[in-house]
């Protein structure tokens, strides 16, 4: 379950105490990179998407977990339909080989939050292009996004 | 058997809500045979209930569920959430309260702190019986019946019988059920006993019309045959026999339920067939393959309710929060949408029309819905409005289906149920389809997996 801590976007991975303070963190430094829109909590066909940035014409999302990555790859694989990327954040850790083959099987990405970069994110496993996207969902992600983005809660 | 059974054909609907009216009406009315209407309803509004029936639904045939169950759980179901009445009762169940009388209306009485459950113990003697079955079963005969000929509406109803536009106004229900209490394996005996004195109370003759009774078991009663050879034993003893079984098993999606479950769900119908034909209350395809098919012909009839109704727990929950989804036809089962839109992907129905028609679905809703492009037009079926909010201290948003996107699922959904009843069923042909649509697991996982314990079970239930 998600728990929430005062906000306090930097310094980011070890120190975030809740996936909530990850989004937010990201988001944070998502905002300050040119050329890029992003939104936070993104409805997507029954799914709350964490993350999702627009860079140029490609539509990524992002699922944050601290632990159960397993059940973050299902919801990432469902993010597929209205993304072109779809991705799992954790923070830093080793890969297993069975966590690399079930990632590439689902067709996700593996993300870690980067320390200090101008880019928020380092990824550990690429995501291939979504095989699966449905263009009605994907526009309506997009929608949300620009409608949604520089938004504060 | 004292009489057939009376129901003019084997689908029938639940009507639950006054909203549900335009799913019931115009085009839909050809699609089913009769409707089951709660008697919370029925006390909520009788008149309204009356001219529905009678001009709307053009005198379509119904009985009442009279809900006695209702008061045998905590009271706190009974009470008023709304602001104004909180802990109150429910305006409707206190109608049925006072229609009922005792020993319900002690139990549950006005004194907060004092409201109890009915017990068995409070139906201890015969006069109690006596009284409580008289009641239950005139509030079924009269309570529609008495808006149209003692109401302000009696003269209207008067003149559309003499002017000849309805030849048969009905206004009483096709049958009457016994009052009748929800049974469990663990505490079977007690509600066992009194539930079969009800109903050969209301079969001895006070109630006017056939009588149905309705039997609620939890669905562990389905897989423990000692428990179900008690039931059996119990009301095969009733005389006469009575006009029709209704089974409710408490919470059972045929779409997850074990083969277990389903043997044993077939082997209760077959084994209260014996004595009278079984309506199943809450019940999907797997019923009406199972009737249709003629596995079980002593099963003549299966009820659902608008979209979500094909089953329903004994003891009632919150709605939660409203999803969108789509009936599929081929596995029929109300699917997630983001798991809808790729089963109709991979049935090949995005690319046109037609073959959304042949593929998916050709019902009168999906004709209208989709005429160009399956690939944006299915939308019509997902579409959502998207709330932001707090929970748990966690910023959050959720996707509430719009007006719109509910409407077309529910007649899409009317308009499939109502040609699987009346589609020209064979168990080879149901296993074939069920076969079929199994191959839609590789995009939709388990939303599927009941289309093999249906088919494993139908199989050996026909001996092929």
């Amino acid at each position: 379950m998600k728990s929430c801590q005062p906000e306090n976007p930097e310094p980011v991975a070890q120190q975030c105490g809740c996936e909530w303070q990850l989004v937010q963190a990201a988001l944070h430094r998502l905002a300050a990179c040119n050329g890029v829109i992003a939104c936070c909590q993104v409805p997507l066909l029954g799914r709350c998407v964490d993350l999702v940035y627009v860079r140029g014409a490609t539509v990524t999302t992002v699922e944050f977990k601290l632990t159960d990555w397993r059940r973050a790859l299902k919801q990432a694989s469902d993010h597929r339909l209205g993304a072109d990327y779809a991705y799992v954040c954790t923070p830093r850790r080793r890969i297993s080989l069975e966590m690399r083959t079930e990632f590439g099987a689902a067709g996700v990405g593996l993300l870690f939050l980067s320390e200090h970069a101008r880019w928020p994110f380092e990824a550990a496993v690429d995501a291939p292009r979504s095989t699966d996207m449905w263009r009605p969902a994907r526009e309506g992600v997009l929608d949300f996004v620009l409608a949604n983005s520089g938004r504060s809660w | 058997m004292r009489e057939h059974v009376p129901l003019v054909g084997p689908h029938l609907v639940r009507y639950g809500t006054a909203a549900d009216q335009k799913y019931l009406l115009d085009g839909f009315l050809r699609t089913y045979d009769e409707l089951v209407i709660n008697a919370t309803m029925v006390a909520h509004m009788p008149s309204a209930l009356a001219s529905f029936l009678v001009t709307r639904a053009k005198n379509k045939p119904y009985f009442i569920d009279p809900q006695t169950h209702a008061f045998q759980h905590d009271v706190t179901y009974l009470e008023s959430n709304s602001e104004g009445r909180l802990g109150e009762i429910r305006r409707s169940i206190q109608k049925l309260i006072d229609a009922y009388g005792e020993p319900i209306a002690t139990a549950i009485c006005q004194r907060r702190d004092d409201r109890r459950p009915v017990q068995p113990a409070d139906f201890a003697d015969e006069r109690t019986i006596e009284g409580f079955c008289d009641r239950v079963v005139r509030f079924q005969q009269d309570a529609i019946s008495h808006e149209a000929t003692e109401s302000d509406a009696a003269r209207y109803y008067e003149f559309l019988r003499a002017s000849g536009k309805f030849a048969h106004v009905q206004f009483g229900p096709s049958l009457v059920v016994a009052p009748y209490f929800y049974m469990t394996a663990e505490a079977l005996s007690d509600w066992l006993r009194i539930n079969v004195l009800l109903a050969q109370r209301c079969l001895a003759g006070v109630a006017k019309r056939p009588v149905g009774v309705q039997v609620v078991v939890s669905r562990s009663i389905l897989t423990n045959r000692r428990a179900r050879a008690t039931i059996v034993a119990e009301y095969a003893k009733l005389r006469p026999a009575p006009a029709a079984f209704l089974l409710w098993i408490d919470d059972f999606p045929e779409t997850g339920a074990s083969e277990a479950q389903l043997r044993g769900f077939a082997g209760l119908v077959r084994e209260l067939g014996a004595h009278a034909p079984v309506i199943n209350l809450y019940g999907g395809f797997f019923s009406v393959a199972l009737s249709r098919c003629g596995i079980r012909p002593e099963l003549a009839g299966v009820v659902h309710g608008l979209e979500y109704g094909e089953s329903r727990g004994v003891i009632p929950v919150g709605g939660g929060i409203p999803v969108a989804k789509y009936y599929y036809p081929a596995l029929h089962t109300r699917l997630p949408f983001r798991h809808a839109v790729r089963a109709v992907r991979a049935a090949g129905g995005m690319g046109t029309a037609a073959d959304f028609h042949e593929k998916v679905c050709g019902c009168r809703e999906c004709t209208r819905v989709i005429t160009s492009d399956p690939s944006a037009e299915f939308m019509d079926y997902g579409r959502t409005k998207p709330v932001r909010f707090i929970r748990r201290g966690v910023p959050t948003a959720m996707e509430y289906p719009l007006p719109e996107t509910k409407d077309h699922s529910v007649r899409h959904f009317m308009w499939s149920k109502g040609r699987e009843y009346r589609a020209t069923m064979s168990i080879g042909g149901v296993l074939e389809q069920l076969s079929e649509a199994l191959v839609l697991a590789a995009v939709v996982g388990s939303e599927a997996a009941h289309c093999a314990v249906w088919a494993e079970v139908l199989r050996r239930m026909a001996g092929q």
